[in-house]
């Protein structure tokens, strides 16, 4: 099909909302946010200089909020004069960024030349079936986070996989599932998850 | 061998090149052509196609890419060896590897610089497994479709967004495949849509939905001329088919917008079209306007103007700076000599005002001295009174290269943020209109740090009184009147004082708070003071006046004191060289501006009134009642292309040719006159403004120059570029009050960037862009007044009373509201345009 049969100048709803022309106080504005440009303004304050503070700024903001929800990399832009693309640019790019929230058990399987060859893969496939969560994605209950990462420096007990900082190495999709089993029981008898 | 050069060896031969010239650069100029796919001439270098690569010979082996490598003394290059070409069709095959080919029905079928090089280079034989990474159109935006699967991620749009245009709505996102241009977190395109990355794309990634190409390129008219929505001068080549414009595509080889484009110059021309367009004259009968032929509307507007003139009564004519140079000689020239009258101007505009009473007052010649070369050159911009992102798209383009490209400073002055602001060097947020008196205190400043710098000033009779004058505006008082903290007025002298070559540009519009006559006094006196003497020093005024040709109008008289070339109607010996050349007497006068047209227009004193391109009755300040001085004239003539709410009034009305439909020419805001060429023809044969002068003239029995005669006139009265004026005289400033002067919140009136509220206005396309209009309010303001954004506010200043939807914006000072020009909003409110107006608000329940 020619595309240009949806392209004529009639469709398109999409009117421009003019946020170039100034940063509007939103009524409906996201939970949390508040603080969240708290956490900017205190960085920004606690270390003069220029635009080249983004990637540290995006760091402190990624520590304290767990992610780098889309209004905060607006805050961001704002608060360094870079337009909001230019702040996500640079938070799509690098991997360790993440716009999505953070649950309470981080994992991160490695897929490492060494673990990959060890069928890194299927450990990755178990999780995700187990907990119904795509890699990059969060559990629904929110207490999962599943990523894959390059080399984690545990070549020797390939596969291996990251929960938070701890290693757990020379792992089957057996041992996995006993994992995340072992992880849902604690995280039932403490109650509520994290946020 | 100069110091400038080195010799570097281009496939056995030696050439000498600039010294730092990229090496592109240096092939092209020496006939050598390298394929680019996303070089720009307008960008930093960037080196992501690897088309351009050539083969280093000189020990470091490899293939370099040219476009961003500089030339190195002693550097031998081969252009085109065989693994070059390998090179550049490898590069070809993966780009069109991930690319959808769908040549044949392609936007850009005929006009696709990858559909170019691939004829040109052919691809390998060689077959490689890879399957198109899909990715669905992006169709959100009304105006530009994005189309990720014909993307060769060039980066072109998103380095023009960011480098030239300051805005960066799009940029690049993820890595890899997974690399995509986009808008942040997928929202629908919200710019200034000028237009810029869809002309940068080499391909049909980013296509404009007006402009959807169903005519391919080759069976286009090009015909370029200069864009006429504002003064910034852009050369533009306009493509159109059957009349119906096809693309409007910035003139990259030529001044002096080079390659830049805005919104209005990219889109607006749909107004030519524009259904509210007069085909045919018309005449009141009976009480009502009705359709009439030439011959018809003619013989009465001739009879009208005869019967005035052989009655005594007055005759007045409100030109428009939207007239070409050759039409608005035309009209002073007719108002003058055929008809008798002084009584000439061109309502109420900022930039005549500004041109005359304040450039002229201080330097004796009406023009701007500073153009394009210096907003690029001079150690420092300052501008002032305004965001030339909303008024000058050109003028702020410049000042982005000047920034992001050259990391040369600029410092803005002006209240209102949202534009230019987050590039300025010095952002100086004052309140609204307090620009004269920031300058003054500048001035004092200088004067107290290097009074070494006024010897030369002395001599002028009124130095003293200035130098006087100025110390009043002591930094405290400054800080009060403006808003601006000592210590920042310090830095700002600072950074005057430093600078070896400065511009002061001024922004002019209609609404804009504050005297743009007494801030280009202000800019003028200061620069001659920080100049010390020195000529090389002193650099350069620019007023940025609002419609396409205000420093034409100016230039050939269209003004009720000033005569062809800057003339003074006052002055009997320039009256009389006048009056030598066209062999009639030129009345005395003096002229009626504006003001006191509309006050003899309101006593009924008028015979015959004469609007072209006018419109009295919409978009006048409140202090010109334009209704009832329309009202009040015996027989009103129109030429408009538009029935206007003034020419619903008038007895006769005749159709005229606007924007890119005319011929002749336009000053820009640098003081150059350009060339206009005949894009569009109307429909229905109509005249251009000038024709109907000469045919009106003819009838009462005249005959005005016209064509080779009327060039020769002009050329021998006005000379363009103006001389530069020899010196700036002094008076005394205003005197300088203690009291803030005003009560509650300062109404800043922004003009906007998609449409002036008149012409513009007509556009469907730059209506549609165009925010919904809101007043902006400060957090701090909206507590105080328990305000939230989208809840209805009213306001007030004296009896008049706007309702808006109340916005609440963080870039909006406190003690400040911002609304948009235009003339359901702020027009209403507007007492003067001389002075700030304080204004109420109040939250509707």
């Amino acid at each position: 099909m020619n595309e240009r049969m949806h392209w004529g100048p009639a469709g398109g709803d999409g009117a421009p909302s003019h946020e170039f022309y100034g940063s509007e106080v939103r009524a409906d504005e996201e939970e949390g946010a508040a603080e969240a440009r708290q956490v900017v303004d205190d960085y920004l304050s606690q270390n003069p200089g220029g635009k080249e503070r983004l990637i540290s700024l995006l760091h402190r903001v990624q520590e304290e909020v767990g992610y780098l929800p889309f209004h905060i990399q607006e805050y961001v832009a704002a608060s360094l004069g870079l337009s909001p693309i230019q702040v996500y640019g640079v938070v799509s790019f690098y991997h360790f960024f993440t716009t999505t929230p953070r649950g309470r058990f981080q994992l991160k399987v490695c897929m490492g030349t060494a673990c990959f060859v060890r069928r890194a893969e299927a450990l990755l496939d178990t999780i995700s079936e187990t907990l119904d969560v795509e890699v990059g994605g969060i559990s629904a209950d929110r207490l999962f986070n599943l990523d894959q990462v390059r080399c984690i420096g545990a070549c020797g007990l390939a596969p291996a996989l990251m929960l938070g900082d701890e290693v757990h190495g020379m792992l089957t999709p057996a041992r996995v599932r006993n994992l995340v089993r072992k992880l849902r029981k604690q995280a039932a008898e403490d109650g509520q998850p994290t946020k | 061998m100069a110091d400038n050069l080195v010799t570097i060896t281009v496939n056995g031969e030696e050439i000498e090149v600039p010294k730092e010239q990229l090496l592109l650069h240096a092939l092209r100029e020496h006939g050598i052509t390298v394929p680019t796919l996303c070089h720009d001439d307008r960008l930093t270098p960037y080196g992501g196609c690897r088309l351009c690569v050539v083969a280093r010979r000189d020990g470091r082996g490899g293939l370099i890419p040219s476009c961003s490598t500089p030339v190195q003394p002693g550097m031998k290059i081969e252009t085109d060896p065989p693994e070059v070409i390998a090179s550049r069709r490898m590069q070809l095959q993966l780009l069109i590897l991930n690319h959808r080919m769908e040549c044949p029905v392609c936007d850009r079928r005929g006009d696709c610089r990858l559909q170019d090089l691939v004829y040109e280079y052919g691809v390998p034989d060689q077959e490689l497994p890879f399957e198109l990474v899909r990715a669905p159109a992006d169709t959100q935006s009304r105006i530009i479709v994005r189309d990720p699967e014909k993307c060769i991620i060039c980066g072109k749009c998103v380095r023009i967004c960011e480098e030239v245009q300051g805005v960066a709505a799009i940029g690049l996102q993820g890595r890899g495949l997974g690399a995509q241009v986009a808008t942040f977190s997928g929202r629908s395109l919200d710019c200034e849509f000028c237009g810029q990355c869809v002309n940068a794309c080499p391909v049909a990634a980013l296509v404009a939905r007006p402009y959807t190409c169903e005519v391919p390129a080759f069976l286009r008219t090009s015909t370029t001329t200069t864009c006429s929505f504002c003064s910034s001068g852009c050369q533009l080549q306009l493509e159109t088919y059957n009349d119906v414009p096809q693309a409007a595509i910035p003139a990259i080889d030529q001044g002096p917008n080079h390659g830049k484009l805005c919104v209005k110059g990219w889109l607006g021309w749909d107004l030519l079209k524009s259904s509210g367009r007069l085909s045919m004259p018309l005449v009141r009968k009976n009480g009502r306007l009705e359709e009439a032929s030439w011959e018809e509307a003619l013989e009465k507007a001739a009879g009208a103007l005869k019967g005035a003139m052989e009655g005594g009564e007055k005759v007045v004519g409100l030109g428009t700076s939207r007239l070409t140079t050759e039409d608005a000689y035309l009209m002073q020239r007719f108002m003058r000599s055929v008809l008798g009258s002084p009584h000439i101007c061109s309502g109420p505009v900022g930039g005549t005002r500004a041109l005359v009473d304040g450039a002229f007052a201080a330097t004796g010649v009406a023009s701007s001295t500073a153009g394009y070369e210096d907003l690029a050159s001079a150690d420092l911009v300052l501008v002032l009174r305004g965001d030339p992102t909303r008024t000058h798209p050109l003028v702020k383009t410049e000042l982005v290269q000047r920034k992001l490209q050259r990391g040369r400073d600029f410092i803005l002055a002006h209240g209102l943020s949202g534009g230019l602001d987050r590039h300025a060097g010095l952002y100086l947020p004052l309140y609204p209109g307090s620009e004269d008196q920031l300058l003054h205190g500048v001035a004092a400043r200088i004067l107290e740090r290097t009074p070494s710098l006024a010897e030369s000033c002395e001599p002028d009779p009124g130095f003293a009184a200035w130098a006087d004058g100025v110390k009043a505006y002591t930094p405290e008082r400054i800080e009060a009147q403006t808003g601006i903290a000592p210590a920042v007025v310090e830095t700002l002298v600072d950074r005057l004082l430093e600078a070896e070559s400065l511009v002061f540009a001024v922004v002019t519009g209609i609404g804009i708070p504050g005297d743009e006559a007494e801030a280009v006094l202000a800019a003028s006196r200061l620069l001659a003071l920080l100049a010390g003497g020195d000529d090389a020093r002193r650099g350069g005024l620019l007023v940025l006046g609002e419609k396409s040709n205000v420093q034409g109008i100016v230039d050939v008289g269209l003004h009720p004191r000033l005569l062809p070339g800057h003339r003074q109607l006052s002055s009997p010996v320039q009256r009389r060289e006048i009056e030598e050349l066209w062999g009639t007497s030129v009345p005395e006068g003096p002229g009626w501006d504006h003001v006191e047209l509309c006050k003899s227009l309101c006593a009924k004193e008028v015979g015959v009134l004469l609007l072209v391109g006018q419109d009295p009755v919409n978009g006048w300040p409140n202090e010109c009642p334009g209704r009832e001085a329309v009202e009040g004239a015996g027989t009103v003539i129109v030429f408009d292309a538009f029935l206007t709410a003034s020419a619903r009034l008038a007895d006769v009305v005749f159709p005229v040719r606007i924007l890119g439909e005319r011929t002749g020419s336009v000053v820009g805001l640098d003081a150059r006159r350009r060339k206009l060429n005949r894009v569009f023809a109307p429909e229905g044969q109509l005249p251009q403004d000038g024709d109907l002068f000469l045919e009106l003239s003819r009838r009462l029995g005249v005959a005005l120059p016209e064509g080779e005669q009327l060039e020769q006139e002009i050329s021998s009265l006005v000379s363009w570029p103006p001389e530069a004026p020899a010196r700036v005289s002094f008076a005394a400033p205003p005197t300088a009050t203690d009291s803030i002067p005003w009560e509650g919140v300062l109404l800043d009136v922004s003009p906007q960037l998609f449409h002036s509220g008149t012409m513009t206005f007509r556009s469907p396309l730059l209506l549609d862009l165009s925010p919904a209009v809101a007043v902006r309010v400060s957090p701090a303001d909206a507590d105080r007044w328990d305000l939230r954004s989208g809840e209805l506010v009213r306001i007030s200043s004296g009896s008049k009373e706007v309702m808006l939807r109340a916005r609440v914006d963080r870039t909006v000072r406190d003690g400040s509201v911002v609304l948009p020009w235009s003339g359901d909003g702020s027009a209403i409110l507007l007492e003067s345009s001389e002075k700030a107006l304080a204004v109420e608000l109040r939250r509707t329940e």
